[in-house]
């Protein structure tokens, strides 16, 4: 988005206005008095037709030619010399360039150049015939202040006018006269603070420069560097331009474009404008902050600068691949925002205009490829997470907080370990008294057999466990046969037990120490006649724990699906298990019972194996099982199915509720799109609202419930809208009910069977938010799940103190007030804690790695062709001079310290360009983004050495700069060009006027929230989310991505300055973008500047300057006292600073009165238009007594504010 | 205005940015009455003039159906019965030949060949006929039109770099996308419609993110943008009125601005606000062509009956389809239409089938609809994924179900009309569709060639930025005369 105009301007030196002739980096000749000279006058012309083959990369070049530099270009060659100093004719060169026979001229067609013009020629041959001086890149040589020129007339007091005045008088240019008052605090204001000014200050000014423009004018300079508000704002204003230059955004730009922070580092930098960070601090803190000695956090923060690039996440993405993109966009960066170059063209190849080699590439990469950080980034569902490295950024407050919290947790928790002695008395007592209580008893088995399928060798121990060892296949089924000469058996205990063999010690023999029972099988067969035998079904079972990322509970076990089984997560703690299986039907033969358990270890997880088990078995009496809680499986769900229209929902069938299976591979076929299938869902809950797919349509969610016997069950029901409810696929009831879902709005008696059942609720949605609830209410003396554990016999568990404390919490849980009390307490604090977590700012940081990464040279720039022949330490480009320090690897900070030395061509020159290119809209080279030599010459080049010197001499202070040049007459100039300036430098290069520029669009918002008087104005803190179109993130986003859904910000977040605007890569705010912004993607120093109707649309439309519009309007009435004339002239004030003159009032006047009399007639679009913006009316809230307008006038008064935040004298700076 | 300097500097300047270097002989108020926004949005005062053709362009416009997440060749276009035999084998390494995998196969410990589940059908054209899927039948009627090139690579293995890649030649961002280029190099043919329109449509199968950059103008100037447009009541983002202001209203404030900038004009002497003034008045010219553009009640029930059952459900593919016919009618340069939802890692025949339901019809009633109206002739239409799909299963491979992996080496894209061969196939794969074994043709190529029948030198239609030529074939790019007519 370079801008052509811009580099026009400069050649239009001492011209006539016709040997106008400039492409890219070239000037015209120049007046035939001056010497020649070659970096100005020659080098664009060379190195635009002859230096991609004749010059520095060797790759390319051709004949063995380099006429780059004098040593080259003058040796003998078997042609003679290509140039000899003194005499064109004989040179070589010359010969060719000026050849009659196409064939032998160059630059050859093919090349594509163009060919040398008659006034090129003459200079070329004029300059060999001079001797052929050729002279180094003035940008690469450190700049040395000039002395101020003398002019003809007065003495001048700002030497930059003296500067700027002598290239006026030899083009013999008159300059603009100084602009009024009211233009100069506009211009002052708008430039230094992205504001215009208000009525009040635009009446101060006038008044103080009628009595003393000088005192007026530096008093108004000083305040806005020393008072607030002002201060904030120049804050605010000079933050945004960098947030370009740094590439700021507050996503990651890559495939699903995550949201993440490091708006903390944009903080940084308002503080830094806020306090007048010397320019070497800013520069250095933000390379090189981590490596400071003793950094504070504000340093860590500032090296975010060198994260703010973007980051992948897509899944296929090569981690190597992306550190390598990560390190050149660093370079990349690095090397235009300090230094103007273009390192990026040496990525593949020594660059062929700029004397950086790849070598030198590299060398400046080494700096920039040890971070500790991933190249593919991992997907999380916050938004707010920051990309690792970074750091946290709690404010005081929170760090007390934090403590706070903490403490708080801990004493509670101390009183929930600490059961009183007569709560331990009586849980002692209902321990003992259970198993009687029950009529629970445990048996004497012996273990017969233990066998293997696969071949693993199970040996029966001495305590009757048995333990695998050897071969560990894939998939096993263990059979144990346990001999037995008692009756009436109906449970069955499993304890899962550890062993110092496995790893971790933990129960399961896989890899990772964890195991999955896919099926628990039990026979029967008598010991007197092996002929009787019977499979035993299981019909309840409990387990301690299970896994919870997939459906892995105990019922699993009981293979109702297919790839899953009880798993233990013995990957985490280790800890062994325990579970409890009931039988409907007592069995066991008089005479003794031989029963084969068999144990199936089938999942698709390898050797996910029971290393070591013991078996007990025991009778629980029927009365007993009554008052065994039910087993719950995991919840499902289906759906939405959604439909056009309410009608017939309650009617319509898609199959699950005839389903009874869950089988995850069914297919439900809604009216319109793919089929559906049944989801496990780990965060559905029973006991309360769940919530449901919005929209109108219909949802099941089910699950099993396994009964010890048959069983009458009450359940509690919610849902949004109507339900119907079907046990093992029988419908038991419905209701059409228009609700939301909320607790216990139904209840429901269902007849469980002995053994599985499964539960299905179909919840039907017509329309708006959808949800459910369910909750089985047991009967008051059915044991809490927990306190199953206590029925258990005792185990054999290395540790059963675990169990212990379960039960003991189970049964403090049921008596305990005190206890449910202090939980609730601790589950407020632990939610407390979590919030705050999340609330405590982050932000990406720099951080290398203890090892720095090697770095080779990557041959054609790609990331996987490292040359191995070719290691590189870091480094900057030779050419440019300095030392780093010897004897050690040079770090990030030695590249500050190098970048900062006086001695530096660049930095200081850059730094100073860019101010004036924010200052005047051009900088003094017009390719603010390239010093290099295809750049352009400076305009001014004593005057921005002389500017770059005194910037380093005043120790790098951006303010006294600034200072400086609004203090000149140059920039209090009058924006009207004088007639015979339009004439010869119609662009203004030569600054007889100011050069008028349109506003950014973060200053024309900005800009319009302000003389609304909406703007709220709050220093720092996360971004915001304006008013936009909907529907802008959706349509780019992937459906993972967690900023798919634009949320449109609330109540201040509205209408703050445009620099807190929250950016997202994939769709950046567009009305910004349509005012040129650009997509943050990569370093940008030179916005365009355009002007297309889209702007106009914007300006229109966009509801944030529609309602800006309403409100200025309602303002310019209240402080009109209701008079229409003063309203409408201080409207266009507010806007352009400018007092109307009659004829626009007359022509304002007209067409709010035309206005009225329309809206006037059409009441209710008056209303429509008011009702436009969530701003609340002005008029409403004023507290004055003026009458308010009716609706017609306002409505007419809005459209005619909107004119006025239209006009081109409110969006430009003049 | 008397001054005839500043006569001469205002016409000067709107030469510029009008790029009409003949219009000097129309008076000043004329010269203005007739700007275009086109050229407007395209031209502009701190822009150098348009290139302009190098020579004599066969093509005036581009629609560029870009499939997004990359659609499977094999089971679409690139037919390999012989696979058939090969179900569930492995892929011979020398085939593989240590080609490089993306991160979610190169874990997988063995490569079954997947043949594909569809049947082919051989459709008449120039040639001995073009075999396509059952999948897409109404395409395959139109093969007499189509130009399948079966030799397409691409660079990059993921979708990101791919996409940047297909749409700007460079993997990296920040370049210009093609339609960007088209615009710049040759602005617009229409008064109240931008150069380049850019539409998404969204599938039902696994898709992948967009991006503001898939149609930015890179360094280009911020003029040559792609513009969504989307179907439906807000077709360009602020467009639309805010409510209870008719069009006599936005007249009355748009006359007050006018009359207003003029008189700064005066004062001023800043050529910029004619160009202001201009602009404003195509936006309000804009605000009642781009509905009409949207509406399409003034379609015939043959014409809406072609592109099939979704063609009035707003951002459908099928009503993008129509939108791009109806934008090139207008002479929309370049229209760049996306199809989310190719990327079938796992579950490929369903979602194939149902991501071809979509587009099968309406493409093909594109090219008919163009056809009958004359203008296929002078408007290439490419069809193309950002690669293709590998021809071993990711995942499970079973009798009815398998997925594909990213496949850069070699896919197939069609083209039509705008000066390229009608009903011939060019290029050639192996007995897997996995290598290239003759004719291969690489993004660069194919967009030089594309550029060539705009009328363009590929190698010569360059931006200058920070001091390097930057064109949109990057270093590489030649044209392949052998499809052209």
């Amino acid at each position: 988005m370079r801008s052509p105009l811009l580099l026009l301007a400069l050649a239009c030196l001492p011209l006539s206005a016709t040997a106008v002739e400039y492409i890219g980096g070239e000037t015209a000749a120049p007046p035939t008095l001056e010497p020649v000279q070659y970096s100005r006058d020659i080098r664009p012309l060379l190195s635009e037709r002859c230096f991609v083959c004749h010059g520095p990369d060797v790759s390319t070049r051709k004949a063995k030619l380099r006429l780059d530099t004098f040593e080259f270009a003058t040796a003998e060659r078997e042609s003679g010399p290509a140039i000899v100093p003194g005499n064109a004719e004989d040179s070589e060169l010359w010969r060719r360039i000026t050849h009659a026979d196409p064939d032998e001229r160059m630059p050859p067609a093919k090349a594509h150049k163009a060919g040398f013009s008659e006034g090129q020629l003459a200079l070329v041959q004029r300059w060999i015939d001079a001797g052929a001086k050729y002279e180094k890149h003035w940008a690469f040589v450190p700049p040395v202040a000039a002395a101020v020129p003398r002019s003809a007339g007065a003495p001048r007091a700002n030497p930059i006018d003296a500067f700027v005045e002598q290239k006026l008088a030899v083009a013999g240019l008159e300059p603009a006269p100084e602009a009024e008052p009211e233009l100069l605090l506009r211009r002052l204001l708008l430039d230094l603070t992205g504001l215009p000014p208000t009525l009040d200050e635009l009446n101060q000014f006038a008044t103080d420069f009628a009595r003393d423009p000088e005192a007026a004018w530096s008093r108004w300079v000083r305040r806005i560097f020393e008072e607030e508000p002002y201060v904030s704002r120049y804050a605010e204003h000079m933050a945004s331009p960098w947030m370009d230059a740094a590439r700021y955004a507050d996503t990651s730009g890559i495939h699903t474009d995550a949201g993440r922070q490091i708006w903390p580092w944009r903080d940084w930098v308002l503080e830094a404008y806020r306090s007048n960070k010397p320019f070497d601090e800013f520069l250095t803190e933000q390379l090189a902050g981590d490596l400071l000695p003793d950094a504070t956090q504000a340093n860590l923060i500032a090296s975010g600068f060198n994260r703010n690039h973007v980051t992948t996440d897509e899944g296929g993405a090569i981690d190597e691949e992306y550190l390598a993109e990560y390190a050149v966009d660093r370079v990349n960066t690095t090397g235009s925002v300090f230094l103007g170059l273009t390192m990026g063209c040496a990525r593949c190849h020594d660059h062929k205009f700029d004397p950086v080699t790849q070598k030198d590439y590299y060398r400046f990469f080494a700096f920039f490829d040890s971070n500790e950080e991933p190249g593919l980034y991992s997907q999380e569902a916050s938004p707010n997470r920051a990309f690792e490295p970074f750091i946290e950024v709690p404010t005081d407050a929170q760090v007390a907080q934090r403590q706070e919290n903490a403490a708080a947790l801990e004493a509670v928790r101390a009183r929930l370990d600490s059961p009183s002695s007569a709560d331990l008395a009586e849980l002692a007592t209902f321990r003992a008294q259970l198993p009687a209580e029950l009529g629970l008893v445990w048996m004497e088995a012996q273990v017969t057999s233990a066998t293997s399928q696969g071949g693993a060798d199970l040996a029966v121990l001495e305590d009757g466990s048995v333990l695998a060892s050897g071969a560990n296949p894939a998939t096993d089924v263990h059979e144990l046969v346990l001999s037995t000469d008692e009756v009436g058996i109906t449970a069955l205990q499993l304890d899962v037990l550890g062993d110092a063999s496995f790893m971790n010690g933990a129960p399961g023999r896989a890899d990772n120490g964890n195991a999955v029972l896919t099926s628990i099988d039990v026979e029967a067969v008598s010991r007197v006649d092996p002929t009787q035998r019977n499979q035993v079904a299981l019909s309840w079972a409990w387990a301690d724990y299970a896994q919870d990322n997939d459906d892995y509970g105990i019922l699993q076990a009981f293979k109702t699906r297919a790839n899953t089984g009880w798993a233990i997560a013995g990957h985490t703690d280790g800890a062994e298990r325990s579970a409890l299986f009931t039988a409907d039907e007592a069995f066991g033969f008089e005479g003794g019972t031989d029963l084969h358990v068999r144990l199936g270890y089938e999942s698709i997880w390898a050797a996910h194996v029971f290393g070591h088990v013991r078996i007990g078995l025991g009778s629980l009496p029927q009365e007993a099982s009554a008052r065994l809680p039910l087993a719950h499986g995991g919840w499902y769900s289906v759906g939405p199915f959604n439909l056009d229209s309410a009608t017939g929902a309650y009617a319509a069938e898609f199959g699950p509720e005839s389903d009874t299976t869950f089988a995850p591979d069914l297919d439900f076929t809604p009216p319109t799109g793919p089929a559906l299938r049944w989801m496990y869902r780990s965060d559905f809950k029973d006991g309360a609202v769940m919530p449901l797919t919005s929209g109108t349509n219909v949802s099941y969610v089910g699950k099993e419930i396994w009964s010890p016997e048959a069983r009458s069950l009450e359940v509690s029901l919610g849902s949004d809208d109507g339900f119907a409810l079907y046990v093992n696929g029988e419908e038991v009831a419905a209701r059409e009910v228009p609700r939301g879902a909320a607790p216990d709005q139904d209840r429901v008696r269902i007849e469980l069977a002995a053994g599985r059942n499964s539960i299905v609720l179909k919840v039907v949605n017509t329309g708006g938010e959808g949800g459910f609830y369910f909750k089985a209410l047991e009967a008051d003396d059915t044991l809490l799940p927990d306190l199953v554990a206590a029925v258990l016999a005792p185990t054999w568990r290395a540790d059963p103190g675990a169990l212990d404390m379960r039960i003991q919490h189970a049964w403090r849980l049921a008596r305990s007030p005190e206890y449910r009390a202090t939980l609730a307490e601790e589950s407020d604090l632990v939610a407390a804690a979590a919030a705050l977590e999340a609330s405590i700012p982050r932000t990406m940081v720099m951080r290398d790695r203890a090892e720095p990464r090697p770095t080779f040279v990557l041959a054609r720039g790609e990331y996987d062709k490292a040359d191995p022949e070719r290691p590189v330490e870091p480094g900057p480009p030779a050419f440019l001079g300095g030392a780093l320090p010897e004897g050690r690897r040079a770090t990030r900070l030695d590249l500050a310290h190098w970048l900062t030395d006086p001695e530096n061509p660049l930095v200081a020159r850059v730094a100073v360009n860019r101010i004036w290119q924010q200052l005047f809209g051009t900088g003094l080279v017009a390719t603010g983004d390239n010093f290099g030599l295809q750049g352009a010459w400076p305009s001014h080049p004593e005057l921005l050495d002389w500017l770059a010197v005194r910037f380093i001499e005043s120790g790098w202070d951006t303010r006294a700069l600034i200072t400086s040049i609004v203090g000149s007459d140059t920039y209090r100039r009058s924006s009207v060009p004088p007639a015979r300036a339009r004439e010869v430098d119609p662009a203004d290069a030569l600054l007889a006027s100011y050069p008028a520029h349109r506003l950014t669009g973060e200053a024309i918002r900005d800009g319009a929230l302000f003389a609304s008087g909406l703007l709220v104005e709050k220093l720092g803190g996360p971004s915001v989310k304006p008013y936009q179109p909907a529907g802008m993130w959706q349509e780019v986003a992937m459906r993972q991505s967690n900023t798919r859904v634009f949320e449109r910000g609330i109540g201040d977040d509205l209408w703050r300055r445009s620099v807190y605007t929250y950016w997202k890569r994939a769709a950046p705010p567009p009305s910004l973008l349509t005012f040129d912004a650009p997509t943050r993607e990569t370093c940008e120093l030179m916005r365009a500047t355009t002007n297309t109707p889209l702007q106009a649309l914007v300006l229109w439309n966009d509801e944030q300057f529609v309602e800006a519009a309403r409100a200025l309007g309602e303002r310019a009435w209240i402080d009109a006292g209701g008079d229409t004339d003063t309203a409408l002239i201080d409207i266009v004030r507010r806007c352009t600073s400018r007092t109307v003159d009659a004829g626009e009032l007359a022509l304002l006047r007209a067409t709010l009165h035309d206005l009225t009399l329309s809206f006037e007639a059409a009441p209710e679009d008056a209303r429509a238009l008011l009702g436009v913006g969530e701003a609340p009316s002005m008029l409403a809230m004023s507290a004055s007594s003026v009458t308010a307008p009716s609706d017609a006038e306002r409505a007419a008064l809005t459209l005619v504010a909107s004119a006025a935040l239209n006009l081109h004298a409110t969006i430009t700076q003049r | 205005m008397t001054d005839p300097i500043e006569q001469r500097r205002l016409l000067f300047t709107r030469r510029r940015f009008c790029g009409l270097g003949a219009s000097g002989t129309l008076g000043a108020a004329g010269l203005l009455g007739r700007l275009s926004l086109g050229s407007l949005l395209t031209g502009g005062i701190a822009q150098a003039a348009q290139p302009g053709p190098h020579f004599r362009p066969k093509a005036k416009r581009v629609i560029y159906l870009h499939m997004e997440g990359g659609p499977s060749q094999l089971d679409l276009f690139d037919y390999k019965p012989g696979l058939r035999h090969r179900f569930d084998q492995d892929l011979p390494e020398s085939i593989r030949d240590g080609q490089r995998l993306t991160g979610m196969t190169s874990g997988q410990s063995r490569f079954p060949v997947a043949p594909s589940l569809f049947r082919f059908s051989r459709y008449p054209n120039a040639q001995d006929g073009a075999w396509v899927s059952e999948a897409m039948p109404y395409t395959g009627g139109v093969a007499r039109d189509l130009c399948f090139i079966h030799s397409m690579h691409t660079d990059a293995i993921n979708h990101e770099p791919a996409i940047t890649f297909f749409e700007t030649g460079s993997q990296q961002t920040g370049r210009p996308s093609f339609g960007a280029w088209a615009s710049y190099g040759l602005g617009s043919m229409n008064d109240n419609l931008p150069a380049f329109c850019v539409l998404i449509s969204q599938g039902p199968g696994n898709t992948q993110a967009l991006s503001e950059r898939f149609w930015g103008s890179g360094f280009l100037d911020g003029r040559h943008q792609g513009c969504k447009i989307q179907s439906g009541a807000n077709p360009v983002p602020f467009l639309r009125d805010p409510a209870g202001v008719s069009r006599s209203d936005r007249r009355k404030m748009l006359d007050l601005v006018r009359d207003m900038n003029q008189r700064e004009a005066e004062r001023s002497f800043d050529p910029e606000i004619q160009t202001r003034i201009a602009q404003a008045e195509m936006a309000y010219r804009m605000q009642m062509s781009v509905p009409e553009l949207v509406d399409f009640s003034d379609e015939s029930e043959e014409t809406l009956a072609m592109y099939g059952p979704e063609v009035k459900k707003p951002g459908s593919f099928a009503g993008n389809c129509l939108l791009a016919r109806r934008l090139a009618e207008r002479g929309v340069r370049f229209v760049q239409l996306f199809m989310r939802g190719w990327d079938a890692h796992s579950n490929l025949p369903k979602e194939l089938r149902e991501q071809s339901v979509l587009v099968d019809q309406p493409q093909a009633a594109l090219i008919r609809d163009l056809e009958q109206r004359g203008l296929l002739e002078d408007t290439i239409v490419m069809w193309s994924g950002e690669f293709g799909r590998t021809v071993y299963s990711q995942g499970t491979l079973t009798n009815e179900n398998y997925g594909r992996d990213h496949h850069p080496r070699a896919f197939t894209t069609w083209v039509a009309g705008g000066g390229f061969k009608r009903g011939i196939s060019y290029g050639a794969t192996d007995d897997f569709g996995y290598n290239i074994t003759e004719n291969p043709v690489s993004v660069h190529d194919l967009h030089a060639t594309m550029l060539n029948q705009l009328g363009f030198d590929h190698k010569q239609l360059v931006f200058r930025n920070q001091g390097r030529d930057f064109r949109l074939t990057d270093v590489g790019g030649r044209v392949v005369h052998e499809l052209l007519a």
